[in-house]
């Protein structure tokens, strides 16, 4: 046998030698670093049995890379017959070596193999599981209510109400510049067809309704489930990663009680009135176009608007709303409660959640639809 | 049919077998924790103590047996009985698990608001003489992120007093304590115990701890995954048939410099 590899002096080698049959020596030389680890086959060099001596100058030792090799090859003949003598290695390293495998062997368990069937089953069953556990919530929620309603001492008003400013007036600004545009591109998109008729005027209510009935509640529980629901489930998965929400259940709180109940109550009370006031940016925006595109009058756009939209266009908007808030925050909290354990799974359960939670909104909307379709409202 | 009190344990369990899915952590665990009594958890790391914690207050259900309080199958309770059981007891995390969004104070606080009827003033001064005891007297309104990671770990012991529980669960309540600190603290759960009559479940790896204070303990080996000690500390340090459980308490360890290539 000979060198395998001897290129430049600092790059690491291994000779290998059979000084006499049944022995083999293995010496390691030149630099052996992290860096300069040679792309030798050291498995091919084991012998079948027999003895296999390890060799090294005090000076190739530089880090843990030649501990490493040497480890490796010995885990390799682990069970096979063949006897390793680690005493031509310098104790520096020898005793790494040792050190690395006095660890005992723990069961770590293997990750699991599985086809494609057992995948999807498993993808059907978790599907199913979070079904059980979104119906187990929503039911827990109304008991939840119930409970505070009898006890309103447990109920922690303060933190309620930081949430009800968290929900509400800190979403403004941006409820206020999303909905002013949207009433805007409204406008823009019907003067376009109208002016063609030459009924400029009917901008007005289409704005009007369209804002009333459906963008206005869209629009804010898009904004709000971005904001809120995302935060709620970022907020309470990294209360169950740092087991503060097991610490709530041992002192014989419910999470649900503490941590759901008002984030539910306070998007549920905060999205109407935020709808509602992204009604008036809504038909502000469609006043804007009909003033500078139409020459239509402010006072004009107001009674028109008037004269078309109803209390009863503006309630559906509003209970729309309350709806779409309770799912944002359902949404949310679920997700939150039930995450997983590390930093990752926080970030799953955030994801999830504004997806989940938009999905709801857009079927609860078609719902919504239907029912006013049925009932002619 | 229940027999006199004094003489039930306090904790019973009973062929307790601990896993996370298919993965058998602990097996066939048969142990009792009396009433006044402070009881310690040891093994290795990595071999289950939390997990077993995590049993005995109700977190994570047994793949297998029950535990009892007070013979009174905990296992098996509804969610309503075991919300009572829990009344009694005071837990400290290993992490912590401060409440993040609330100041210390605050964070004793709220179960003696949700379970006494105090005014909001004695419930103030019950929150500083308990932060007092544990040497975080003027931190009342720091918010966990504020404090190292010690004074959390003491925090979060000031408020597992709270309600001044009868059963004290502690998750290596002096890792991360200075030696002064975690001497202090094993006088407190001294103190616990004697003055309220509690019983305190100590995980912990402190040989000095577990020798000034362990009244008995188990000992949790990894590779058997089973009891393989029960017993004083201090008698199975000495006098222990498990060779591991000896060299644990004793503080040995397999070095290389035992095995010396030839
Ligand atoms: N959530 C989990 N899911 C799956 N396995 C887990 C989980 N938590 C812990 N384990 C496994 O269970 C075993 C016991 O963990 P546990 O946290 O109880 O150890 P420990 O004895 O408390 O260790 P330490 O002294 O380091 O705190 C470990 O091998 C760990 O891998
Ligand atoms: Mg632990």
């Amino acid at each position: 046998m000979s060198s395998r590899s001897a290129s430049a002096s600092t790059s690491p080698t291994v000779v290998a030698k059979n000084p006499k049959s049944g022995v083999r020596i293995l010496h390691f030389g030149g630099r052996w670093t992290v860096e300069t680890m040679p792309e030798i086959d050291l498995l091919a060099l084991i012998p079948e049995k027999g003895l296999l001596r390890l060799e090294a100058g005090e000076a190739e030792a530089v880090d843990t890379s030649l501990a490493m090799t040497v480890t490796r090859l010995m885990e390799a003949t682990d069970g096979t017959g063949v006897k390793v003598d680690l005493s031509g290695l310098p104790v520096s390293v020898s005793n790494l070596v040792l050190l690395a495998r006095a660890v005992p062997e723990q069961d770590v368990p293997k990750p699991e193999t599985t086809s494609f069937i057992t995948e999807a089953g498993k993808k059907a069953m978790a599907l199913w599981t979070s079904l059980e556990v979104a119906l187990s919530f929503f039911g827990e929620s109304f008991l939840a209510l119930g409970r505070t309603l009898r006890h309103p001492k447990t109920f922690r008003l303060r933190e309620f109400l930081v949430l009800l400013g968290d929900c509400g007036f800190r979403a403004l600004p941006i409820v206020s510049l999303l909905a002013f545009l949207t009433g805007l591109i409204l406008a823009f998109v019907g003067a376009i067809q109208l002016r063609v008729f030459g009924a400029d005027v009917y901008v007005a209510d289409l704005v009007g309704l369209a804002m009333s009935r459906e963008m206005a509640a869209l629009m804010t529980s898009m904004i709000m489930s971005g904001r809120s629901g995302a935060a709620f489930a970022a907020h309470l998965g990294t209360m169950k990663v740092s087991e503060e929400i097991d610490a709530l259940s041992t002192f014989g709180f419910k999470p649900v009680d503490m941590l759901a109940l008002p984030r539910l109550l306070a998007l549920t009370l905060m999205m109407p009135l935020l709808t509602l006031y992204a009604n008036l940016m809504g038909y502000l925006g469609g006043a804007v176009i009909g003033y500078s595109m139409l020459d239509i009058s402010y006072s004009q756009y107001l009674f028109e608007t008037q004269t078309i939209v109803t209390t009863r266009d503006i309630s559906i908007g509003l209970v729309k709303s309350a709806v779409f808030g309770f799912i944002i925050a359902a949404c949310g909290c679920v997700q939150g409660i039930h995450c997983g354990q590390d930093a990752a799974a926080v970030g799953h359960a955030t994801t999830r959640a504004v997806v989940l939670s938009i999905t709801l909104i857009v079927v609860a909307d078609a719902v919504f639809a239907v029912i006013c379709e049925v009932l002619k409202i | 049919m229940t027999p006199p009190r004094s003489s039930a344990a306090r904790i019973d369990v009973r062929n307790l077998t601990m896993a996370y899915g298919s993965r058998v952590v602990m097996q066939e665990m048969n142990f009792q924790i009396h009433r006044g009594e402070v009881f310690v958890i040891m093994g290795g790391s990595g071999c289950g103590k939390s997990t077993l914690m995590k049993h005995l207050i109700g977190l994570l259900e047994p793949a297998e047996g029950a535990i009892l309080y007070d013979n009174v199958n905990f296992t098996t309770a509804d969610e309503d009985e075991r919300h009572a059981m829990r009344r009694s007891f005071g837990v400290l995390y290993q992490a912590g698990a401060l409440w993040g969004s609330m100041t210390l104070a605050e964070n004793i606080a709220l179960p003696l608001e949700q379970y006494t009827s105090l005014s909001r003033r004695d419930i103030r001064e019950v929150a500083s003489f308990k932060l007092a005891l544990v040497g975080l007297n003027g931190f009342e309104d720091f918010y966990p992120a504020e404090i190292s990671g010690g004074m959390r770990k003491r925090a979060a012991l000031a408020r597992a007093m709270a309600l001044d529980p009868d059963i004290l669960f502690f998750d290596e309540p002096s890792a991360g304590l200075d030696p002064i600190s975690s001497a202090r603290l094993d006088d407190l759960i001294v103190q616990l115990r004697d003055s309220l009559g509690a019983t305190i479940v100590i995980v912990t790896h402190e040989l000095a701890s577990i020798f000034a204070i362990g009244d008995r303990c188990v000992y949790l080996d990894v590779e058997s995954k089973r009891i393989t000690a029960e017993g004083h500390p201090r008698e199975l340090a000495e006098s222990s048939d498990d060779e591991k459980v000896r060299e644990f308490l004793n503080r040995q360890a397999e070095t290389p410099a035992d095995h010396q290539p030839s």
